[in-house]
């Protein structure tokens, strides 16, 4: 582990890389229901999960906002002011009305990828610039084997900060 | 047939047929080919540049720029949602008297304010109220999109056809007073009774909900009061101006931009405009101007006069029956494409009537309520109509193509219905609008600057 007041280290002798810090994926396949999907969150007490091709590859992400945003009508995120008027049993409706929705409807498929190869720094900008807050990491024939998120990229700037306890 | 006359009319028919098919957008589209007119026009010699910029109504583009400007100021505010709570729990939950409500509102609301922004403002609403009241919100989606149209036609500034009419026909705000707006109450009077009969059924649900309905309380829709006051107090001032614009001599244009000038000063005098001009929908405007060019570039290839020749004949042996041709043709072609090209194309024509002594009047009625009622026969006929099938695909009960037309073509019949009749009253009664001077009798734009 690096000394507060070193030079922060660059990535080929980083403390921990993308491999020691990413955490395996959820994985659900297409086709899966918007209901379905609400249950592995529930079940692996995760806010996304990584969505794969029949053939095992990547096809994209769902997260907690995804379904949020398949449930609402769009006149109601379009109109701020009208949705101060809309109760709980109308949320119960619409939420019922897409639970059989397929991931593929919702999911986001421009979601920011790295593979084992890439650095930290890719990670922590794709991270800022996508607004996502899991970056998917792919293998060599693009099956995802572990999602990093913010948690992980902000440890390691605490690290380099020099903060304890930052990686333990 | 000449090569200017050949090349305009095959420049604007190109463009009029991609902007109807809608294959690119209709601002880029517009935008080429009223530059490719001039170009075309300059290279030979038929259509100058500055003959382009004096077919620009800049009436019409400021009457329409100011008219935004207030908008945006108002819409922030929450305003309408406020009215269209207010409104519905004035009718305590009952079916019909919710359609009658809801549709007035937006009627209204249309006849000074862009019936765009009050659809997609009261549609979110109306959506709510109805699932609240465990009703088929379909019914009220669709008539305030029809009674928005059918309200607009009634006065100047209630739709864009109607302010380049006035603007072309020099007719003022209280003109249309006199003339359309009682003409648009009765068609609007006549829709309501189909939409009672057409949809019966829905007026013996006994609604569910309605405490709920009853315990919304309007003023949590009032997000700046401070500024919907400013916003209304400028709002009643503009339209007190247009109800004296005509004895003051002051173009709508002027009014519409002093009170978006006074707007701004009181309510965000200290901060940038921007965040208010980019609400204003600037391709619209560009829209709008480009197609005023294309159309000037047919004018000098003569194509408009020799179209004006078909027209001629038959409005000297008959201009009410002109009328009423020109009153069904347009609002046909007006279920089908874009109304504002239409009447861009109409404009000249009529002018050019009027040029060779026809009395055009009726005819300049007769192209309002066509334009502005026939956009309701489908659900592609006007922008309100295409919105409101559009909010009512996230509900249970989404507006088919199919059942739009079942209920707007009816709608529509019955408004045109009452458009004629008042034609021929019009015609037999002599009730036509008088010019103050003789300054005033409409000529075409490049003779005559209306500015």
């Amino acid at each position: 582990m690096q000394e507060k007041g070193n030079a922060p280290a660059t990535h080929n002798s980083c403390p921990a890389c993308i491999e020691d810090l990413m955490r395996p994926p959820v994985i659900i396949p297409i086709g899966t229901t918007l209901k379905e999907c609400l249950e592995r969150m529930v079940k692996e007490k995760r806010n996304s999960l990584t969505v794969v091709n029949q053939d095992g590859t990547f096809a994209g992400a769902v997260n907690a906002v995804d379904v949020i945003r398949e449930v609402l009508p769009d006149y109601l995120e379009e109109d701020v002011i009208a949705v101060r008027f809309a109760d709980d049993a109308l949320l119960a409706q619409d939420a019922q009305r897409v639970a059989d929705h397929p991931v593929e409807s919702f999911m986001a498929r421009d979601v920011p990828t790295v593979t084992l190869e890439s650095s930290l720094v890719e990670a922590a900008v794709l991270a800022s610039v996508k607004g996502r807050g899991r970056i998917t990491v792919l293998d060599d024939h693009r099956r995802p084997i572990g999602v990093l998120t913010r948690t992980e990229i902000k440890r390691v700037i605490a690290f380099y900060l020099g903060i304890p306890g930052a990686l333990d | 047939m000449s090569l200017p006359f050949f090349l305009s009319s095959l420049i604007f028919a190109a463009a009029f047929f991609l902007i109807v098919t809608e294959r690119m957008h209709r601002t880029v589209i517009a935008l080429v080919g009223a530059m490719l007119m001039v170009v075309v026009g300059d290279f030979f010699h038929f259509y100058e540049p500055h003959e382009a910029i004096l077919s620009v109504d800049f009436n019409t583009i400021g009457l329409l720029f100011g008219m935004m400007v207030l908008v945006v100021l108002l819409e922030r505010t929450g305003f309408f949602q406020y009215l269209g709570i207010l409104t519905a729990k004035k009718t305590k939950g009952n079916p019909w008297l919710l359609l009658v409500s809801l549709g007035g509102l937006t009627s209204v609301l249309s006849t000074i304010l862009d019936n765009v922004t009050t659809i997609i403002l009261i549609a979110p609403v109306t959506i709510i109220i109805a699932r609240i009241l465990s009703l088929n919100p379909t019914p009220y989606l669709l008539a305030e999109a029809i009674l928005s149209n059918v309200g607009g036609a009634g006065t100047l500034i209630g739709d864009p056809p109607n302010i380049m009419i006035g603007s072309a026909a020099g007719y003022t705000f209280n003109t249309f007073l006199i003339h359309a707006l009682p003409v648009a109450a009765l068609a609007w009077v006549a829709t309501l009774v189909f939409f009672f009969f057409f949809f019966r059924k829905e007026w013996q649900k006994k609604p569910v909900g309605i405490d709920r309905l009853l315990q919304m309380n309007e003023r949590e829709a009032i997000t700046d009061p401070a500024t919907m006051k400013k916003s209304l107090l400028v709002l009643a001032g503009v339209v007190v101006l247009f109800f004296l614009h005509g004895s003051l001599h002051l173009e709508a244009s002027v009014v519409a931009l002093l009170g978006a000038a006074v707007g701004l000063l009181l309510i965000q005098a200290k901060d940038d405009p921007q965040q208010v001009l980019e609400k204003v929908e600037l391709s619209v405007l560009l829209f709008f101007a480009a197609l005023f060019v294309l159309v000037g570039g047919l004018e000098h290839a003569g194509v408009l006069e020799w179209a004006a020749q078909f027209i001629l004949s038959g409005a000297e042996a008959n201009i009410l029956l002109t009328a009423i041709i020109i009153l069904w043709a347009s609002a046909v072609l007006s279920a089908i494409v874009d109304n504002i090209p239409l009447t861009v194309a109409m404009i000249p024509i009529i002018l050019t009537l009027a040029e060779k002594g026809v009395p055009v009047d009726l005819l300049w009625w007769a192209l309002v309520f066509g334009v502005g009622f026939g956009g309701n026969a489908t659900p592609i006929g006007s922008t309100a109509g295409v919105i409101a099938v559009s909010k009512s695909e996230q509900t249970d009960q989404p507006i088919s193509f199919l059942y739009w037309i079942k209920t707007g073509a009816p709608a529509t019949a019955v408004a045109l219905l009452v458009a004629t009749g008042a034609l021929i009253a019009f015609h037999f009664f002599e009730v036509t609008p008088t010019h103050a001077s003789q300054s005033e009798i409409p000529t075409m734009p490049s003779t005559q600057n209306h500015y």
